[in-house]
């Protein structure tokens, strides 16, 4: 009889001994890899039966491994997920979710009261980030456009003369590998900053590893909190400085009111009415209400809204011929 | 007969009426007392409200009004009104009083926010030695767009003001060269 193949997924010492004891009971030959680059390099070259995702090394979220895992098979495997409480793990039909047990955890918990040793059986790694960015190009930015402009699936170095900050992002999550502030969602508020990107790939995403200090949020929900971080109202009109120009909404209403900042201080159908012509005063309540000032800004940066200048043929709103406008400059001058 | 207005703002005490009695042609005075009747004609609508008033006579075709306004915000209703054919906003700090600095950056975004004018933001009293340091002049001012110039000088001095009032009318000038003349 050949024996059934089982790849899995796991740098978690315990666990993974005990997915192995009992696939081996099952007269399964099990191999084992502890990160996603590897993972995908076996099953690219291998045919295996199941293929079992636990925690691991790798940044990648268990979803999209397993989905990347599936797509990259011949011989399409069942896939098993071992899911931590807080997971969100969405229906696949190849796959089966499990509760990541946590008594091995409880128990070795207790074996650390007594005082036994038990970091080996943790795996924690560092990453080295030193030429994380292979070629860097430091450019001046604000730090408020360079969100803005931020894509998916790009490594970015921000810094200033005292702050650090080296992440990722990867589709719609962001994730931050190293950084000095002591509140990450402050971020928005650093001044003279440079930056530098690069794109980031699917190899090397994968082979990315993670330590319990890696920040992993959706983008979206990232900007949300920063924005919702900043309590001086100075600062953040200076986020929407042309108060005057005209906000029309770029995004699907539906979406736009998926989001609690926004629905609860703007009112979407209003604003998706063109002919109301909303400026940004209007919106804000020139400058009154804060709560709709910080919804407003996460519509900017979310890039959910359009704003633009009025129409205005000089820089400004005055009306004067030149040769009169001179004349009074000649008058001044010989005074 | 043209009727262009210049307006002079900042907090009490920052040099409001020296500034504009360096060019004006008659002594600044407030409101409830104009001069002419064409004058009285002009400003009725704001004689409710402390402002000071010069007057500066171009040609037979052309005058300035001369406005200098405490800025406060019981007056906002005014400032639309105000607004109407004025050619530049110059603001005032006293550069003694930080109270004075601070309220810079409040009355440029008021006006900003009313209409886009030419506006420079002038330090008076720099003759004096009690000065703000300048580290706290530098932070009341950080956030002031960098295409707005501010100036150092003592309002009292007519050479100082002149230069001022220029520099804002030269900032109109420049800002359209290639745009056609509207009357
Ligand atoms: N030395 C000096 N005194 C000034 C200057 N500007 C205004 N003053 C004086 O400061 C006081 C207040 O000025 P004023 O024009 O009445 O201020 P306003 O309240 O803004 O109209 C007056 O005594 C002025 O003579 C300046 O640049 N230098
Ligand atoms: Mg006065």
């Amino acid at each position: 009889m050949i024996k059934k193949k089982v790849l899995i997924v796991c740098n978690e010492a315990l666990l993974r001994d005990l997915i192995i004891f009992t696939l081996e009971k099952l007269q399964c030959e099990v191999e084992l890899v502890d990160n996603p680059k590897d993972a995908v390099k076996r099953i690219e070259s291998d045919n295996y039966n199941i293929v079992v995702i636990g925690d691991n090394k790798g940044t990648v979220v268990k979803s999209k491994l397993a989905e990347i895992i599936y797509n990259k098979c011949k011989r399409k495997p069942q896939i098993v997920i071992f899911k931590r409480i807080n997971e969100t793990i969405p229906k696949e039909f190849y796959l089966t979710v499990i509760n990541k047990p946590t008594f091995h955890e409880a128990l070795l918990e207790v074996a650390e009261k007594e005082g036994i040793q038990t970091t080996h059986m943790h795996q924690l790694e560092h990453i080295d980030l030193s030429n994380y960015i292979k070629l860097p190009h430091f450019r001046k930015t604000n730090i408020v456009k360079f969100f803005k402009n931020l894509k998916g699936n790009l490594k970015f170095h921000i810094r200033n003369e005292k702050e650090e900050i080296l992440g990722f992002t990867m589709g719609a999550d962001i994730f931050i590998l190293k950084s000095t502030l002591d509140n990450i969602h402050s971020i928005l508020l650093l001044e003279n900053v440079e930056t530098s990107t690069e794109p980031l790939n699917l190899n090397e995403f994968l082979s990315l590893t993670l330590d319990t200090k890696t920040f992993k949020s959706n983008l979206r929900d990232f900007i949300i909190n920063c924005v919702d971080n900043i309590n001086d109202k100075e600062k953040l009109l200076e986020i929407m400085p042309e108060r005057d120009s005209i906000v029309t909404l770029k995004a699907p209403s539906y979406i736009v009111k998926q989001i609690d900042i926004i629905k609860e201080n703007i009112d979407i159908d209003k604003l998706n009415t063109p002919e109301n012509n909303l400026t940004i005063n209007d919106i804000i309540e020139n400058g009154e209400n804060i709560n709709k000032l910080k919804a407003l800004i996460c519509m900017h940066i979310l890039n959910m809204i359009e704003i633009e200048q009025p129409a205005s043929p000089s820089k400004y709103d005055v009306k004067i011929k030149k040769s009169f406008l001179k004349k009074i400059i000649d008058r001044i001058r010989g005074l | 007969m043209m009727v262009f207005r210049i307006i002079v703002t900042g907090s009490f005490n920052s040099g409001k009426t020296e500034f504009i009695k360096q060019i004006s042609e008659i002594e600044p005075i407030t409101t409830d007392k104009p001069v002419t009747e064409q004058d009285l004609k002009e400003i009725k609508a704001l004689t409710t409200v402390a402002l000071d008033f010069g007057r500066l006579t171009i040609d037979d075709d052309i005058i300035i009004h001369l406005y200098a306004t405490p800025g406060q915000e019981r007056f906002d209703f005014i400032y639309p009104l105000l607004l109407k054919n004025a050619l530049a906003v110059i603001i005032l700090g006293d550069i003694t009083d930080e109270k004075s600095l601070k309220d810079i950056t409040k009355y440029y975004r008021k006006f900003y926010n009313l209409k886009r004018l030419p506006t420079v933001v002038a330090l008076t009293k720099t003759d004096l030695d009690n000065k703000v340091q300048q580290e706290k002049i530098d932070e009341y001012l950080s956030s002031l767009p960098k295409d707005v110039p501010i100036k150092m000088i003592n309002a009292t001095d007519k050479e100082d003001v002149k230069k001022t009032v220029l520099l804002a009318l030269q900032m109109l000038l420049e800002s359209d060269e290639d745009q056609e003349e509207i009357v």
